[in-house]
């Protein structure tokens, strides 16, 4: 049988080559279209149990509920970003960093810092510092009786973590960042080479919209990786929705990237002249009321989990986090994902989260195995707890 | 609990565009999913991307783009404040209050809202020695689990939702 390699002199020209369009691909994707949008519809994200138990204006405080015995006394406090809403650690059940740590026998906390309005523009870092997160911190060591917590942030929370742990070491037990900038004076993301002063005027804009928009933050986001936010996910997409369990993450993750909120204009303001453009944490400048942050003051036991393919926080940016502190029982890890595939990739959910459990568990008061989930007041003090090992391991 | 439902009875709708399409598609639909197109279409494809996915990087760095951007936010921040005062213009004229007249009132409770604040915390730095002045020396007031020493410290918050603040 004569082929059309054969017929035509063209070598390359085979049959097996699809000039022609997959007509039974295309087809099986368009009988698959009832499927993917019942699927669009009844996604649900952050659905581990929890109940509120602390609000102060738009913020709330999340306690999680697990079936899963609790071991330790110290409590988790997870702190995300002001970007987007804080359920992305929580996603799905299976991509869940919330049930890592509650499977784990944790108390875990996080904080929602809500949605801020017009008349929000005002808050500063020091309004969500040392007014809101130091008000959270004191709720949950209450709540559970103890004197110190662990806080873990992500992100633009990882940075706020820092900055808190630094202003108040003394409630601070560990200390975990995930993808948290400290150093912007790497170029590497585009993000540092945008906010340039000579190119970004946040007072004026901030004149004029007040809050930094929403849908400009977005836009922004997507930007930094035009091609694989406006074509390869669609082609992923094409490819693979027939797929029920990618169509679920998919969506998932749909859910979440296109539910921004605006920055209150003042923090925004601050974050923008503070860090990206003038650099002063890292030089123990940056101020908050009246004080400056030193990083060296943070002397709990510290984890620095940082992302090798991160375009929104390089490494970089982290890294000499480990150095300026004044731990003495520090440790970094650098773990092959992105900034979001930190926390929902399937890699990460398998191997970085129960290290990062391991981590915590060691350096945090376990309960007595007979105990009672007793009221604070019902619980005296137990003798010495366990100190920090005094171990120096970075993990590079 | 709204959760992972994952119930799936075929309702008629999908029914009904699941036969369609099937008959539309012809007979002789393979079970299988569709054959791979090829190592070598995939890897020009992801050439390419990966070409224009760094082009792009590129790009955006340059001062031409960021040139680019900065005239665009000029622009997108004229276009907003011509509207505003399109906008003030016409409430005013209705009688009803503009943006601008909320936010004036907001800074105004704002400012408010920081004087009241910091006198309280004055108050209370002033009730906290005069407690303090009355404790026998190295005991603790009873319930007192921390003493708050730095200036500034921040409190639970008052009743009604604001807490104080420096």
């Amino acid at each position: 049988m004569s082929t059309p390699a054969a017929t035509s002199g063209l070598p390359w020209l085979t049959p097996s080559v699809p000039f022609i369009p997959d007509y039974e691909g295309f087809w099986r994707r368009v009988a698959a279209m009832p499927r993917v949008m019942e699927t669009a519809r009844r996604v649900r994200v952050g659905t581990t149990p929890r109940e509120v138990t602390y609000r102060e204006d738009k913020l709330l405080v999340l306690r999680y509920e697990s079936e899963a015995e609790k071991r330790y006394r110290t409590p988790l406090l997870v702190v995300f970003a002001l970007v987007n809403r804080p359920y992305i650690l929580d996603l799905l059940p299976h991509k869940s960093v919330v049930r890592q740590f509650l499977n784990r026998g944790f108390d875990v906390f996080l904080v929602d810092w809500g949605v801020p309005s017009e008349g929000d523009k005002h808050l500063s870092v020091e309004d969500y510092i040392e007014r809101y997160l130091h008000n959270v911190v004191r709720h949950v060591c209450d709540l559970t009786g103890v004197e110190r917590i662990s806080l873990l942030g992500y992100c633009m929370g990882g940075t706020m973590s820092a900055m808190y742990a630094a202003l108040h070491q003394e409630l601070i037990r560990n200390l975990i960042l995930l993808a948290a900038p400290i150093d912007f004076s790497p170029r590497e993301s585009l993000l540092s080479v945008w906010a340039d002063e000579r190119y970004f005027d946040v007072d004026k804009v901030l004149d004029v919209f007040g809050n930094a928009p929403p849908q400009w933050l977005q836009s922004s986001f997507l930007m930094l990786k035009p091609v694989s936010n406006l074509i390869e996910k669609y082609l992923n997409f094409y490819e693979k929705m027939e797929d029920e369990k990618f169509l679920e993450e998919f969506f998932a993750m749909e859910t979440w990237i296109n539910d921004n909120i605006p920055v209150a204009g003042e923090t925004f303001r601050q974050f923008v002249k503070y860090c990206f453009q003038q650099n002063l944490l890292v030089a123990g400048k940056f101020p908050v009321g009246g004080q400056k942050v030193n990083l060296a003051h943070i002397t709990c036991p510290v984890l620095n989990l940082m992302a090798t393919n991160d375009h929104l926080v390089p490494c970089g940016q982290s890294l000499p986090f480990n150095d300026l502190v004044g731990s003495t029982d520090r440790q970094a890890i650098l773990f092959d994902a992105g900034h979001i595939g930190m926390s929902v990739g399937s890699k990460a959910q398998k191997e970085l989260w129960p290290k990062a459990c391991d981590w915590l568990a060691v350096r945090s008061e376990k309960l007595p195995a007979a105990e009672e989930w007793a009221e604070p007041e019902q619980r005296g003090r137990r003798g010495a707890r366990p100190g920090g090992r005094g171990l120096i391991q970075d993990e590079v | 609990m709204a959760g992972n439902d994952r119930e799936r009875t075929p309702d008629p709708f999908t029914q009904f565009w699941g036969e369609m399409v099937s008959r539309m598609s012809g007979v002789g639909l393979p079970a299988a999913p569709p054959a791979d197109p090829g190592p070598a279409m995939k890897q020009m494809q992801r050439v390419f991307l990966e070409a224009l996915a760094k082009y792009c990087d590129e790009f955006m760095r340059s001062p031409q783009f960021l040139e680019a951007m900065k005239q665009n936010m000029e622009n997108a921040m004229t276009f907003r404040r011509q509207v505003d005062q399109f906008l003030t213009q016409a409430l005013h004229g209705a009688q009803a209050p503009a943006r601008g007249d909320v936010e004036e009132l907001v800074a105004l409770v704002r400012n408010v809202e920081e004087r009241v604040l910091a006198r309280v915390e004055e108050l209370n730095r002033k009730l906290e020695a005069a407690t303090a002045s009355l404790r026998p020396p190295g005991g603790k007031a009873p319930g007192a689990r921390r003493a708050v020493s730095r200036p500034g410290a921040r409190r639970k918050p008052v009743a009604g939702g604001r807490s104080k603040r420096k």
